[in-house]
């Protein structure tokens, strides 16, 4: 027999954030007499249901019952909507509920013939979403990350920049709506997407058809397609087993060491204190990604402020992954992998005693204290849960397969980007006179800075570009590139304020600028 | 009661045995070789192993019910697999004289104060440390008559202990393979260079390198061709410092060898 399934959308939200006031204002809008809706509630709203005005069913369950039997709860689902053939079905979810719950509810067992979760919408209010996300654990996050829409309470609010920017830090590209706009909320939930694995099989085969169009009709004599495919896929096979490398082992830090044991076994004295977190940046082999959540957790665990920064710029640079992957893009030459150490060690440092000398007055971090890097890993069913070795060992494939992807894009951006300025560019930028070397060095800082690479791969495209730039300048590539680029400074700015990561930004090109400038060229001896 | 398929952990897997099996297949048939150095040959094996075993964590993942989707992140290991599969050769000797990759392993090996890279990647530096050791450690022989015959596969060696040791090579008879190389800004008429595309890292820095010839007719041959040639090295000025230069005496068409790009080591 095939029948259509039922319909279900959901309206996720933490308490009080307006679930209720919303779903009675969507299905106000609606010719409803012909429509048997079900409603089925996770939470005691504090706005009754307007159900009076129209045909509607309510169920209500509490999180107890939800947490005790959710298979009841189907039972109950399915057997309402099969007595009264309902036509649609809203749910109303806890706010401390995870969504895979609710998954297992509608897409498992019974319902899964029977329902289908057409749209998901996430409502929030701007003013408190950053202390929520802060305090409320992993349900939260992952509600927002699922959503396929996101309602903004409050969006004159002095918090709205903020809150779309978590918003999108958690589900990036979400379409995101003002509560007011009801036309525009209906018109998005009546919209039929493609899903997304056919987009990306649709656009893989548009892609090749364009490659054999081009290939045929578009002459493509000012460019070497062919070099360009070489040196691409050259970078990639030498960069990606030292990205692997790389997730791999700070993944295994994350995973397996407690960021509590490396808060209590760290000196608080200065001296004492920036020199551990140099020998600790080389012990805790994470990558430029990882260091900033271990920074965060050590400022706020009260570590003064040097010594954590210390250790955030050291970390990425001094790594053994690093002085491996650098080993090997520069032909075994242990010179430059010294002089890449020695200077990152040598700016860590004077960033460190930059921030003594200059201590920010201001608060630090940001008020929310949502800490963004927990996101990008997605693993909401965090640590907490994993108890067993086998529920670790997943959890660890789980994250350092997210880590080796979040990261690994731009590893292919960068590449892309070498690639073609070794086959176009290589001629036209010859800079080796003293104005050029510094001009050069600066240029090489600022790639550095917006191609966001992973320092335990970046070496291979340092070494591409040593053909066009001087050694001196690819040195500023090596050494600023892992301490900040992009990528670090959205990460920063979702913990501190941003006073503080404007200073680290500027204090480290600084930094690193003079001591690159002052240092590279003697101690390579070129 | 057949379950319902997960889309995007079945992408995921067929995405991560994908390019599992292409390191797989690249390390084993060696045609790695023509993107990275022997040296990454460990590495591969250790990628493509990791990557299975992502992809068995991913079984469980398969029938597991998932709302949301995400599949943009795919394109990581997607598009690697479809640029090595859509044909493509190996970096021709046209596109290095053309400019479009860098002259500098000749510039090194020529003349090493013009090099962009650091010194010590120079291969006469690199070599001095060895010295002695070079002919030793790829076990380089000169035939009967004190003659010198390069083969393919020691062509980096004996580049480098000719250059190093060059005042014992004066005199001494070379047959040497390799392409037709003339950089026309930098070389006279009458120079040329049976060069071969030396790799230290990967593609991205190729570079052409082998020792200056001199031959009345070098402006005749077709660059990329690829030539046996034979001649007397003599150590004599070129652009300033003393270099071995091959006096030609003969000069034969020849066949590409298999492996067409050199490492140095």
């Amino acid at each position: 027999m095939i029948y259509l399934r039922v319909p279900v959308y959901v309206v996720t939200g933490f308490l009080g954030s307006g679930k209720t006031t919303l779903i009675n204002k969507l299905l106000d809008k609606r010719p409803l007499e012909t429509t048997r809706l079900l409603l089925v509630q996770f939470e005691a709203g504090e706005k009754d249901f307007d159900g009076n005005e129209y045909v509607c069913q309510v169920l209500s369950f509490s999180k107890k019952e939800l947490d005790a039997n959710p298979k009841d709860i189907s039972k109950k689902i399915a057997r309402c909507a099969d007595e009264l053939s309902i036509d649609e079905i809203w749910v109303e979810w806890n706010g401390m509920a995870v969504f895979s719950e609710l998954q297992s509810i509608f897409l498992e067992r019974l319902l899964r013939h029977k329902c289908k979760i057409e749209k998901v919408v996430h409502i929030a209010d701007t003013d408190t979403l950053d202390t929520l996300l802060g305090k409320t654990g992993a349900a939260l996050p992952e509600q927002i990350s699922v959503a396929d829409l996101v309602v903004l309470r409050h969006v004159s609010g002095a918090q709205v920049k903020n809150a779309v920017r978590l918003v999108n830090s958690l589900n990036r590209g979400v379409k995101i709506a003002d509560a007011e706009e009801s036309s525009l909320i209906i018109k998005t939930l009546a919209h039929r997407d493609l899903s997304p694995v056919s987009t990306l099989c649709l656009s893989i085969v548009y892609a090749l058809a364009l490659v054999w169009f081009c290939s045929r009709y578009v002459d493509f004599s000012f460019i070497s397609l062919n070099t360009l495919v070489n040196v691409f896929l050259g970078i990639i096979l030498q960069a990606v087993p030292f990205l692997l490398l790389g997730v791999l082992i700070s993944s295994a830090i994350q995973i397996f060491v407690s960021s509590r044991t490396i808060e209590r076994r760290f000196p608080k004295k200065l001296g004492l204190g920036m020199l551990t977190a140099i020998l600790m940046g080389f012990c805790l082999p994470v990558c430029d990604c990882a260091s900033v959540p271990i920074f965060r957790s050590l400022v706020k665990k009260g570590i003064p402020v040097p010594v954590a920064v210390t250790f955030l710029t050291a970390a990425p640079v001094i790594n053994p992954v690093v002085m491996l992957s650098t080993y090997y893009a520069f032909n075994g030459s242990l010179r430059v992998v010294a002089v890449r150490v020695g200077l990152g060690i040598m700016a860590a440092l004077f960033i460190g005693l930059f921030f003594s000398a200059w201590p920010s007055k201001n608060e630090l971090l940001s008020s929310g204290g949502f800490d963004g890097a927990m996101c990008s890993c997605g693993c909401y069913t965090g640590l907490s849960e994993a108890n067993g070795l086998k529920d670790k060992l997943r959890l660890y494939a789980r994250h350092a397969e997210t880590e080796f992807f979040s990261v690994g894009k731009f590893l292919l951006i960068g590449a892309f980007i070498s690639a073609l300025f070794q086959t176009i560019g290589t001629k036209t930028l010859f800079l080796q006179t003293t104005s050029g070397y510094a001009l050069s060095l600066l240029l090489m800082m600022v790639l550095a800075f917006l191609l966001s690479l992973c320092s335990s791969s970046d070496a291979v495209i340092a070494r591409s570009f040593s053909s066009v730039f001087p050694t001196g300048a690819v040195m500023g590539f090596l050494v600023f590139g892992p301490m900040m680029d992009i990528k670090n400074l959205l990460m920063l700015s979702g913990g501190f304020s941003k006073k503080f990561v404007l200073k680290l930004l500027l204090a480290v090109f600084l930094i690193c600028y003079l001591v690159v400038i002052a240092f590279a060229r003697p101690f390579l001896g070129v | 009661m057949v379950k319902k398929l997960n889309p995007q952990a079945v992408l995921e897997l067929i995405c991560l045995l994908l390019f599992s099996a292409m390191m797989f297949h690249l390390a084993f048939s060696g045609k790695y070789l023509s993107y990275v150095t022997p040296r990454m040959l460990p590495y591969l094996y250790f990628t493509s192993t990791a990557m299975l075993i992502w992809a068995t964590f991913k079984l469980p993942m398969l029938f597991r019910p998932q709302y949301k989707l995400r599949a943009s992140h795919c394109l990581l290991l997607i598009i690697p697999v479809i640029l090595l599969l859509l044909p493509h050769g190996t970096v021709s000797a046209a596109d290095v004289s053309n400019g479009l990759v860098s002259d500098v392993g000749l510039s090194q090996s020529t003349n090493s104060t013009e090099s962009a890279t650091s010194a010590e990647e120079n291969p006469q530096n690199s070599a001095n440390q060895y010295d002695d050791s070079i002919i030793e450690q790829f076990g380089l022989e000169k035939n009967a008559d004190g003659s010198i015959a390069v083969s393919d596969e020691l062509f980096y060696p004996w580049l480098s202990e000719i250059y190093t040791n060059k005042d014992s090579y004066d005199g001494t008879t070379i047959t040497i393979k390799g392409f037709v190389f003339r950089d026309s800004a930098t070389m006279a008429e009458n120079e040329f260079v049976p060069a071969r595309l030396l790799m230290y890292c990967c593609t991205a820095d190729l570079a052409p390198c082998g020792i200056v010839c001199e031959y009345d007719g070098a402006s005749s041959l077709e660059a990329d061709s690829w030539m046996t040639v034979t001649g007397v090295i003599h150590v004599v000025e070129h652009q300033g410092e003393m270099q071995p230069i091959v006096t030609i005496t003969s000069v034969s068409p020849a066949v590409k060898p298999n492996d067409e790009y050199v490492y140095p080591w």
